[in-house]
């Protein structure tokens, strides 16, 4: 699954960049977040509970940092498993001025294998897309006070 | 039925052979009495279940089973590891450089589809083992996978097998008559590019095992549901490393097959790998998801053909270059893209034919023999040929298939591959179908509902049931393979009381052989079949069995019958001997009727008891030179021959069953759906032993192909490889709502090579995969669509309309 879009953010460019870039603070707005493990400034686990329709558990992921160019481009690259199913997610996440804020365009390719896969094909797009919206939306809300 | 003579060499009258009397296994498996693998109880007993690839295409990096191994109620987990310790890779039936594919019952460093065993456990309870699953840590490095022949083919495709070095598992081009010479008189050459869906059965009990191995006497008894067990002996044998002559095979009741229940002889081999580590007996019954994903499905091909005709239909030859999607490993592949040769012109009097035949290796769940395996890809794709040729020649498919059959007279008929087809009467049963859904009428009216915008269209199809198979067709793949002919051995022994018992090595499941079997042996000894008693389900240590041995490719009638048969006689002649020697005449003046051997044309009889007396207690009142007891073993062999291997020619099935089928479809231009306004078979089986039993198969068979057409189709994702019809809310298994009404009739053809005149009828061939397509073509012939995919859902029929339409 591809998805991409764009984010306004009322935030200055670095003040953004700075929030993005700790482990921490992304944390904060991964779904139902059950435990968080930072193993290094680019890297951490997450175990958060998610799912589609009634296929609903608990997943272990492990985040990565990479290509940081500060304060304009990043890439994050995920994996996950759990509930029988995989997750396999890279974004990519690229900020630009905006006369009053940022923009933050973003990208992202998903591989889902497994049980969410195959039970839950027909409700993946669209709680995936739910996923997304939520977390932008609370990237925002914790950037704009 | 008429007063006919049941075999040259004995006269017995045909009471019971004909009769569709009701079947002995139907009141036990209606009333919940049946006996599955599932309600197999020992003490001890563990269930397992698998942890299986999530991934299409993956690398192992690394297996931790150690949180799984600590949950309470785990007892064993077996990984490749063990996997490897106990087995060695299947052998393959292709030739280098195919040969070295590497095929263990588990994922061994790669998982190459998705649903693949990785792990199995063994738990007191199922769920704490689904729970354990959950804690086996796998480390998967992804792979591309590779999800489409054609992609496969390419040079620079993923390799599912890198011990290969290609995808391309086999590759064999056949050659018969003089094709070039076919092109070159033509007045036109038609060309197609057709594919042939992913399905398969979905028997209402999937796999199951139970292994027991007994720690006492070394014995590891297999209880199965696999349609052949003793045929796949082959396999196992050569890749467990464990003494076969321990190895004892169950088979209980078993709810149907389909062909699907073949390959689980790798579960076999798990279950039985995970008992042994366990040191309990394990069961494992499969759920639907993981037999939708890793149970087997059918042959998936694409054809591009090419016909060379003259104007006025004749069919003077074909091309076809065929790409088989066999999935991730071959197992009994390539056999399903070589059984064409059974039916190689299909009901056609061609005789030029070139196959371009190839099997690639995909990362999807591996295909198995199911129904019509091999012959109804073939049948389809020439339907739709001879179908597209009437069309662009501007003639009528109906007359054009009538022009081209095989007539009766030239029966028994050599077709291009050398397979002989034994009987049949094609034209008179096609005329039969459409009469019956009254053909006439519907023509007359189409022009009319079209004008009105109604998309009315009728279609007609005839494909054939090659039955009884000669194993040495597989020498057509690799000349070393040492298979060969076919036989099927049965024992049948009359106890001291006068009983008759037989135990015949085949697994039915669904085919009633207990009713079969009973009303043949009533006819030879003069009983009734109640009379009869056949040892229900199969056992390695009672029944009889040969190599060849089992429930598949539509023969039971012919080889299984001709054991039973076979030992019938034999055993007939054991007890006309010593009923000879106590009535004083000769075993010619003998009659069997009522239970007795009576000496005909006088009141002079002795009963079986009395014959059965001295044959077990009382032998020193025998005849000189026969043995004590009433107990014969007796082996059907095929008459077959060697292949010509310089031609590629052999005789590849002893008989060919028949079906016309011909329906009317209404077809909704807004939805693309389909409904079937009429639906007519006519079926020739040769002699049927019980036609209620045929009957039922017909409706089977028909409900089958009718469901793979409209609604079953396996659905992978096209990135991922991800199974997406993987529950019945996708992968539409039809309810009796989806099925019209079926007219049936009967034709007798009966086979001149089988000794009863009976032919196979189990498989039927999905005959609606023909008549469907050829319905919804002729609907739409005002729009020029053609129908080339054999699975035609509502979305594929509307985007072909809304294309027509611009």
């Amino acid at each position: 699954m591809h998805f991409e879009g764009n984010f306004d953010i009322k935030a200055p460019r670095q003040k953004v960049w700075d929030f993005i870039s700790i482990p921490n603070n992304l944390a904060k707005c991964l779904p139902d977040l059950q435990k968080l493990e930072v193993a290094a400034p680019d890297r951490f686990k997450a175990t958060i509970k998610a799912g589609v329709g009634f296929v609903k558990g608990t997943f272990n992921f492990e985040f990565t940092m990479l290509d940081m160019q500060p304060p304009t481009h990043a890439k994050l690259s995920a994996h996950g498993s759990g509930t029988g199913s995989t997750v396999d997610l890279e974004t990519a996440i690229d900020l630009s001025d905006l006369p009053d804020g940022t923009r933050m365009a973003w990208k992202a390719d998903a591989k889902v294998g497994g049980l969410i896969a195959s039970v839950g094909q027909r409700l993946l797009e669209g709680a995936a897309q739910k996923l997304v919206n939520n977390l932008f939306t609370c990237l925002k809300k914790q950037l704009e006070g | 039925m008429a007063e006919a003579i049941l075999s040259k060499e004995i006269p017995v009258p045909r009471k019971w052979v004909g009769t569709p009397i009701k079947t002995k296994e139907a009141p036990r498996l209606i009333t919940g009495r049946g006996r599955f693998v599932d309600d197999i109880k020992i003490p001890n007993l563990l269930y397992a279940t698998f942890l299986r690839s999530p991934y299409a295409h993956a690398k192992i990096k690394r297996i931790d089973t150690s949180k799984a191994e600590k949950l309470p109620g785990v007892v064993a987990i077996v990984t490749q590891e063990d996997v490897l310790k106990w087995c060695k890779p299947y052998p393959q039936i292709v030739p280098p450089p195919a040969d070295k594919l590497l095929d263990y019952p588990i994922a061994v460093d790669k998982v190459r589809f998705a649903g693949e065993p990785v792990a199995a456990v063994a738990a007191t309870e199922r769920a704490i083992a689904e729970d354990a699953c959950e804690l086996i840590e796998v480390e998967y490095e992804p792979l591309p996978p590779v999800l489409d022949a054609e992609e496969a083919l390419k040079p620079d495709a993923p390799l599912v097998h890198e011990e290969v070095g290609t995808n391309l598992a086999w590759h064999e081009v056949f050659d018969y008559g003089d094709v070039d010479k076919a092109f070159a008189e033509a007045d036109k050459v038609i060309s197609l590019k057709l594919h042939h869906h992913r399905y398969g059965g979905a028997p209402t009990e999937t796999h199951a095992v139970v292994a027991d191995y007994d720690k006492g006497t070394g014995v590891l008894t297999i209880y199965c549901n696999n349609q052949m067990p003793m045929f796949c002996m082959a396999l196992i044998g050569l890749s467990f490393n464990f003494p076969t002559d321990k190895i004892r095979i169950i088979t209980p009741d078993i709810g149907g097959g389909f062909g699907s229940k073949i390959l689980s002889y790798t579960y076999m081999m798990l279950i039985s790998i995970l008992a042994l580590k366990a040191g309990r007996p394990v069961k494992w019954m499969e759920d639907r998801r993981e037999y939708l994903a890793a149970g087997t499905h059918c042959n998936e091909a694409t054809f591009y053909v090419e016909a060379a005709v003259k104007k006025d239909g004749t069919i003077l030859g074909i091309k076809a270059k065929t790409l088989h999607d066999v999935g991730a490993y071959l197992r009994y592949e390539p056999v399903g893209a070589l059984l064409w040769i059974q039916v190689s012109s299909g009901p056609y009097r061609f005789k030029n034919l070139r196959m371009d035949v190839n099997a690639l290796v995909t990362n999807k769940g591996p295909v198995a023999p199911i129904r019509g395996y091999g012959r109804i890809q073939h049948l389809w794709m020439l339907e739709r040929t001879v179908e597209q040729v009437a069309r662009q020649l501007s003639l009528d498919p109906i007359e054009v298939k009538l022009k081209n059959y095989v007539r009766p007279e030239e029966m028994p008929y050599v077709a291009p591959s050398g397979a002989t087809y034994d009987s049949g009467d094609y034209s008179t049963a096609l005329k039969k179908a459409l009469q019956m859904i009254n053909y006439e009428a519907w023509r007359k009216k189409q022009k009319e509902l079209w004008k009105q915008g109604r998309y009315i269209g009728i279609g007609a199809a005839l494909f054939q049931d090659s039955g009884t198979n000669n194993f040495a067709q597989v020498r057509l793949i690799y000349k070393n393979n040492p298979f060969s002919g076919n036989s099927r051995m049965a024992e049948m022994w009359m106890d001291e009381f006068g009983r008759i018992i037989v135990a015949v090595g085949s697994n039915p499941h669904g085919q009633n052989h207990e009713t079969v079997v009973s009303q043949v042996v009533a006819d030879v000894f003069g009983v009734t079949p109640d009379d009869v008693f056949v040892v229900p389900g199969f056992d390695s240590w009672v029944h009889g069995w040969t190599g060849h041995a089992g429930t598949y490719a539509s023969q039971f009638a012919v080889s299984g019958i001709g054991a039973v048969f076979g030992a019938a006689k034999k055993l007939r002649e054991k007890i006309a001997t010593i009923a000879a020697h106590m009535l004083k005449a000769k075993p010619e003046e003998l009659v069997f009727k009522d239970g007795k051997v009576w000496v005909k044309g006088t009141d002079r009889s002795v009963a079986f008891w009395q014959v059965a007396n001295l044959a077990y207690r009382n032998n020193l009142e025998l005849p000189e030179g026969v043995e004590p007891g009433l107990r014969v073993v007796y082996a059907w062999k095929g008459p077959f021959k060697l292949p010509d291997m310089k031609k590629k020619t052999l005789n590849a099935t002893l008989t060919y069953s028949y079906q016309a089928h011909a329906c009317v479809v209404e077809v909704d231009p807004e939805t693309g759906k389909v409904k079937i306004l009429d639906y007519a078979v006519v079926d020739d089986c040769g002699v049927p032993i019980n036609p209620g039993i045929v009957e039922g198969q017909v409706h089977g068979s028909a409900m089958n192909g009718i469901a793979a057409a409209l609604y079953e189709e396996y659905v992978y994702s096209k990135d991922t490889g991800q199974l997406l019809s993987s529950t019945f809310m996708d992968y539409l298994f039809p309810t009796t709502l989806e099925i019209p009404d079926i007219k049936v009739d009967h034709m007798i053809s009966p086979s001149p090579f089988t000794e009863l005149g009976t032919k196979g009828v189990g498989e039927g061939s999905l005959v609606p995969l023909g008549s469907i397509a050829g319905a919804i073509e002729d609907a739409l012939s005002p729009l020029g669509v053609v129908i080339t995919d054999s699975h035609n859902p509502p979305e594929r029929i509307y985007r072909m309309i809304k294309a027509a339409k611009k």
